[in-house]
């Protein structure tokens, strides 16, 4: 009786992820099942499997959109707002974390990190116009840097105080009384321990950048200076007939900056996410 | 090791497209005369009008797709002839509407040109976002369309020329031709003509009609010609708001009997049906069906009668393009405008995708040997209809589609839906 309800239960439990894979994976294979299919196969109701094969969508991309030129401001916007940014909230996410740290404005910024990090990115979106444009930064890619900081460093603090939280004091205090300073315990004892919280925020926090598109479109006011989003959006244009092919060709190959960053720090992704959620 | 390998492989595989395949930065100098880039088009550029002794840049805010082809195609001789480059920043409509009217608020602009779609002009234009082109010594040119010349005028049709048309755009009607024999049917007239030929369709097996029925935009430019079909319209003369109209009433009851005999698509699924013979007719622009010399699907003006009486019905949509306000390159600026929109450079662009918004180039015999439909598209053009000249039209489609979907989803029934609109557009126009 009992193997028989854990049999029906494990069956249960096989369909419902297997429908939840086919939602989260089927998107996917039709991306890539349309950037392979010749423009005659992507007409009205186009079957599940592909009737043709070619590269040639890709090959466009490059060509004919400045798809090339788009990878490039991208990683470049993404890899330089992430440095800032990791670079900035680490720091403050252990100085938030830690009761030893009481000043008098601890409390405000905490809040103010909380609002930003809870007010939707368009609230920002003009004041961040008019303050870029009147120190005259809006012919660079430094507005679309900082708007992508702005996003990504509340997220990336409020994230790391619970695997900070998680640390005890008393490693702390034991490497003070070994004479290592502030900054050798921050930096040699404690930061070692959150390398998963840390792998886990890059991460995001690199996806959240990589696939951002509403600072982009309005910071942005030069065609070389797109990032791929950007690209992309104008090749589903209301004027004519979306172009399928070169769409979903330029949603896989923005995809494999991100598989990268998947293979090489899945472990640690996983742990991240999980350890975060368990301590604090 | 293996997921390694594959992540150094895709790595690798990027870097290469990168390095292969990445624009490099132009340098600031004066281009050099060359022959122009494969796929550019020999125009006469205009001698230079203006001091070009200091190489500036010129950025056009443009919608993306085919007019960024056009402009791309021709800025050639342009650059070479007046010591500059031209950038063009092409971007998703409402992404233009709403870059374009940021940069709007500068002393100096970052856009020197910009294209306008025509139900933004009045908001465009009074709010002084473009220039007064009369006012910088424009004089007008009787070639554009008479309807196309008027949309870039404030007040409409009357006033100072603000914007000039850029790109040639009428609705029409679209029909699978094939389709239409194997149902028996003719051209139709008429809205109740569509109606029993959606009848016919749909007992064949297709969809009748489809319409275009999500919210804003698209169900607004999908209901509005059968609405004026009807003589009903958003305002009357005096501008009070008359969409709960009899009129109205009858023409929502038509589009919802018409949504009975067939089905409601999005733009990319009308065109792919109508083209594969799946549906039998639908109203659209001839950008989606017709791409260069070839048409996916039959087409023909939009029929005019209605319940007995005749009312004009093809919705003009041209692109305009005018000078910013703010620009800091008036008069190189007016020139480059004047070139964009001249015969000889709408005239070469056709095979670009350029719909001409000018009489001479529409009825030219070598274009409209290669592209007949570009003299009916002209001739739908001098017998279109305005949307209405509000600048809140923008948030008009908004709250007004909003309500059309409702009725065509039937949460809403047709008079409790324009009764609802009537009181959401006098909220808008009241603000």
């Amino acid at each position: 009786m009992r193997s028989t309800k854990k049999k029906v239960w494990f069956g249960v439990k096989g369909v419902l992820l297997f429908i939840l894979m086919l939602w989260t994976l089927f998107p996917v294979y039709w991306m890539l099942s349309l950037a392979i299919r010749e423009n005659s196969d992507l007409k009205g109701g186009a079957g599940l499997l592909p009737h043709s094969f070619t590269l040639v969508h890709f090959g466009e991309l490059f060509t004919k959109k400045g798809f090339g030129a788009a990878i490039q401001n991208s990683l470049t916007v993404t890899l330089i707002a992430l440095v800032i940014s990791l670079i900035c909230a680490i720091p403050c996410a252990y100085i938030f974390s830690r009761a030893r740290y009481n000043y008098m404005l601890r409390k405000p910024a905490m809040t103010w990190v909380l609002l930003t990090r809870v007010l939707p990115p368009i609230a920002f979106a003009i004041p961040l116009y008019t303050m870029m444009n009147k120190m005259n930064l809006m012919g660079t890619m430094i507005p679309i840097i900082a708007s992508h900081v702005l996003l990504s460093i509340p997220f990336i603090i409020w994230f790391l105080i619970s695997f900070f939280a998680g640390i005890p004091v008393d490693l702390e205090e034991s490497a003070k009384v070994d004479g290592a300073g502030e900054f050798v315990t921050f930096y040699k004892i404690i930061l070692p321990l959150i390398a998963p919280g840390v792998a886990a925020v890059t991460i995001l926090s690199f996806m959240t950048s990589w696939n951002e598109y509403m600072y982009a479109v309005i910071f942005v006011q030069s065609p070389k200076r797109f990032t791929i989003p950007l690209i992309l959006a104008t090749m589903n244009s209301e004027q004519e007939v979306a172009q399928w092919g070169l769409i979903a060709a330029g949603g896989i190959m923005s995809l494999i900056p991100i598989l990268i960053f998947v293979l090489f720090a899945q472990n640690y992704l996983i742990s991240g996410l999980s350890n975060g959620a368990v301590k604090g | 090791m293996k997921k390694k390998l594959l992540a150094t492989m895709l790595v690798m595989a990027m870097t290469a497209s990168m390095v292969g395949c990445g624009q490099t930065e132009e340098p600031a100098a004066a281009p050099e005369a060359a022959a122009p880039a494969a796929g550019a088009v020999e125009v006469e550029a205009p001698a230079a009008a203006t001091d070009t002794s200091e190489h500036v840049t010129l950025t056009i805010a443009a919608r993306g797709g085919s007019h960024v082809d056009v402009i791309e195609a021709v800025k050639a001789n342009f650059e070479e002839k007046n010591n500059c480059t031209i950038e063009v920043l092409g971007l998703e409509a409402a992404d233009l509407k709403q870059n374009v009217a940021l940069d709007a608020a500068n002393a100096e602009g970052a856009y020197d040109l910009c294209m306008i779609d025509d139900p933004v002009m009045p908001e465009f234009m009074e709010g002084g976002i473009l220039l007064n082109l009369t006012a910088e010594g424009y004089k007008e040119d009787e070639d554009f369309i008479k309807a196309s010349r008027a949309v870039g005028k404030n007040p409409y049709g009357t006033g100072d020329t603000y914007a000039l048309p850029f790109n040639g755009n009428v609705q029409l009607f679209f029909y699978n031709k094939d389709a239409l024999e194997k149902v028996g049917g003719t051209i139709p007239t008429s809205w109740e003509e569509v109606l029993e030929l959606a009848k016919k369709g749909k007992a064949a097996g297709l969809n009748g009609y489809v319409i275009r029925g999500q919210q804003g935009n698209p169900i607004v430019s999908d209901f509005l010609p059968i609405l004026w079909a009807y003589g009903g319209n958003v305002f009357d003369d005096q501008m009070n708001v008359i969409v709960d109209s009899p009129e109205a009433k009858a023409a929502l009851q038509m589009y919802l009997d018409l949504l009975a005999q067939g089905a409601n698509f999005e733009k990319n699924d009308i065109v792919a049906s109508v083209a594969d013979g799946s549906s039998l007719m639908a109203l659209g622009w001839p950008s989606w069906f017709i791409s260069g010399a070839d048409a996916s699907a039959a087409y023909a003006a939009i029929p005019s009668k209605a319940n007995g009486q005749e009312h004009p019905t093809g919705m003009i949509g041209n692109w305009m393009m005018g000078v910013t306000a703010n620009t800091t390159h008036k008069e190189l600026a007016i020139e480059l405008l004047k070139y964009l929109t001249s015969a000889e450079v709408q005239k070469q662009t056709v095979d670009a995708g350029c719909v001409p918004t000018r009489y001479s180039v529409s009825h030219d015999a070598e274009v409209t040997a290669k592209y007949p439909h570009l003299a009916e598209i002209c001739d739908a053009t001098d017998n279109s209809v305005v949307r209405p000249r509000t600048p809140k039209w923008s948030t008009i489609e908004e709250v007004w589609g909003a309500e059309l979907s409702n009725v065509v989803s039937g949460t809403k029934t047709i008079e409790q839906g324009l009764a609802d609109s009537k009181v959401a557009i006098e909220a808008e126009m009241a603000k």
